[in-house]
């Protein structure tokens, strides 16, 4: 499994380059709302992340818990914010190490993107390129959308005090190798809900290409719902536990 | 317009600008905090209170790295964000003795805008050419319910984990959490009639960050939170 997850980082390091290219104005804006909410240093995520609930996880192998060694791209948003991008390659504490301390924190509700697309579906930020994004939409998808709302509920904060940190993140590394960039020492985890609002009259394939379209570059699994009403038409996806946003360091952790 | 009217709308006119924090101020869970509880500042991110948990991030006494988000002025507490680099004092909060503190109620409300006070409408197509943040505000109301004080106590004592405490020495951005504040928290946003919801999102997004809480689109914004700890007394390491 070790030289699987090494190799995997290397992959993974060179097919960074080519996914850095386009802004994604969507996320940029999240990471800064995430960190007006939550404070300096916490980053979203991207993909969205599925945790596994603490009681049907023991040894805490799956994804986000503090002290385990990860691989991220991070990258700025649009003002202060942090964006952390992943494939999912990290390593687990092995043991499990220690369990988390799991608290609530602010809910994150509703946040609107509009002002990125003109009505002709050009990218209306300055610096924009074609390759651009929102929320991975083109502005070929994007340019249907009247609205973006990100609501996130049910949030817990996952964290430990900073020896166990220090001592989990060390353990991952001998156990796992030095391809290993970034420690994690906190997750933000909650159930999401996206709501999209369309123009009205839009073609339902068009709406359902779209959904399709969010559906897999934000990582959910629930079929989208629609709603609204014919001038106001609507799809929302809702799952949840997931994580939105962490705080990691580079390793090693002093 | 008479001398006597013109009086009367000049006091309203400070009356106006009183009721709306200065004028031009955005009201924030920092003036609430500065104005009641004082020395406190406001710590992010807000935390459910754990009363069991020896090693929560929040207990007095803890040693704990905060980066300083907003520094203290005459009318806000200073905000700081918790990097979550810390040293448990391991005493759990029910271990202490919690200290009620007084409630706290602070109504902005912007029915009493300078422009109705002069008796001036602004017309829709207005607003919508040049949003105006706080014209669209009908009400913003923060209310601190239940507050408990929980200081450092002489005993019991603090048991660090030395390795801990050593990975933390030295570090200019260590504090020593002295006492926290926690409570329930809400805030209440109503926006007047016929604001569209672009002006909404983004007095929202200002408000968002001034308060340190996330919102909620639409004719009203509620928010809430219940046993959080929202504010903290801050002091160097090596003061016990």
């Amino acid at each position: 499994m070790k030289s699987v997850l090494i190799v995997s980082a290397l992959l993974l390091s060179a097919a960074w380059p080519s996914q850095g290219f386009a802004r994604d104005f969507g996320y940029e804006k999240f990471a800064d709302a995430v960190r007006a909410v939550y404070g300096a240093g916490y980053g979203a995520i991207t993909p969205f992340d599925d945790i596994t609930s603490p009681a049907d996880d023991p040894t805490r192998r799956g994804e986000g818990y503090p002290g385990q060694v990860w691989n991220f791209v991070s990258v700025p948003g649009r003002n202060h914010g942090l964006i952390y991008q992943h494939n999912d390659v990290y390593c687990p504490v092995p043991g499990g190490g220690p369990a988390p301390i799991i608290v609530g924190t602010t809910q994150f509700k509703n946040w609107l993107y509009r002002t990125e697309i003109g009505l002709t579906g050009d990218f209306t930020v300055t610096g924009a390129t074609a390759n651009d994004v929102v929320f991975k939409l083109s502005a070929l998808d994007a340019k249907y959308i009247n609205s973006f709302g990100v609501q996130i509920l049910n949030v817990k904060r996952y964290y430990l005090p900073r020896n166990d940190l220090i001592d989990a993140t060390r353990q991952a590394t001998t156990a796992c190798g030095p391809g290993f960039s970034y420690g994690l020492t906190t997750t933000l985890v909650g159930d999401v809900t996206i709501t999209v609002a369309f123009q009205a009259g839009i073609d339902s394939g068009i709406m359902a290409n779209i959904g399709q379209h969010i559906k897999l570059n934000l990582n959910l699994h629930s079929l989208a719902v629609r709603g609204g009403s014919d001038a106001n038409p609507l799809l929302v996806f809702s799952e949840g536990p997931k994580i939105f946003a962490i705080r990691a360091e580079p390793l090693p952790l002093k | 317009m008479g001398p006597r009217r013109s009086l009367r709308s000049a006091i309203l006119l400070v009356a106006a600008c009183a009721a709306v924090a200065g004028c031009a101020r955005v009201p924030a869970l920092r003036s609430v905090v500065a104005t009641h509880y004082a020395g406190y500042d406001q710590v992010l991110p807000a935390s459910e209170a754990l009363p069991n948990e020896k090693r929560y991030e929040y207990l007095p006494g803890n040693i704990a790295a905060f980066t300083l988000s907003a520094p203290r002025n005459l009318i806000a507490a200073a905000s700081w964000s918790s990097e979550s680099d810390y040293c448990s004092a391991n005493i759990a909060l029910s271990q202490l003795r919690a200290r009620k503190q007084h409630p706290a109620l602070v109504v902005h409300d912007f029915d009493l805008s300078l422009r109705r006070a002069l008796h001036l409408q602004k017309a829709k197509a207005d607003l919508q050419l040049e949003p105006n943040e706080l014209e669209i505000l009908r009400r913003v109301e923060i209310r601190i319910t239940s507050p408990k004080e929980y200081v450092m106590q002489i005993t019991p004592k603090p048991d660090f984990v030395a390795s801990c405490l050593a990975a933390m020495a030295g570090r200019a951005d260590a504090k020593r959490i002295r006492s926290i504040l926690v409570g329930d928290v809400s805030v209440k946003v109503l926006f007047k009639d016929n604001v569209g919801p672009w002006e909404k999102t983004a007095v929202l997004n200002k408000l968002q960050t001034n308060l340190g809480v996330g919102f909620l689109t639409g004719t009203a914004q509620d928010l809430s939170a219940s046993n959080v700890v929202f504010a903290a007394r801050l002091g160097a390491v090596d003061r016990k």
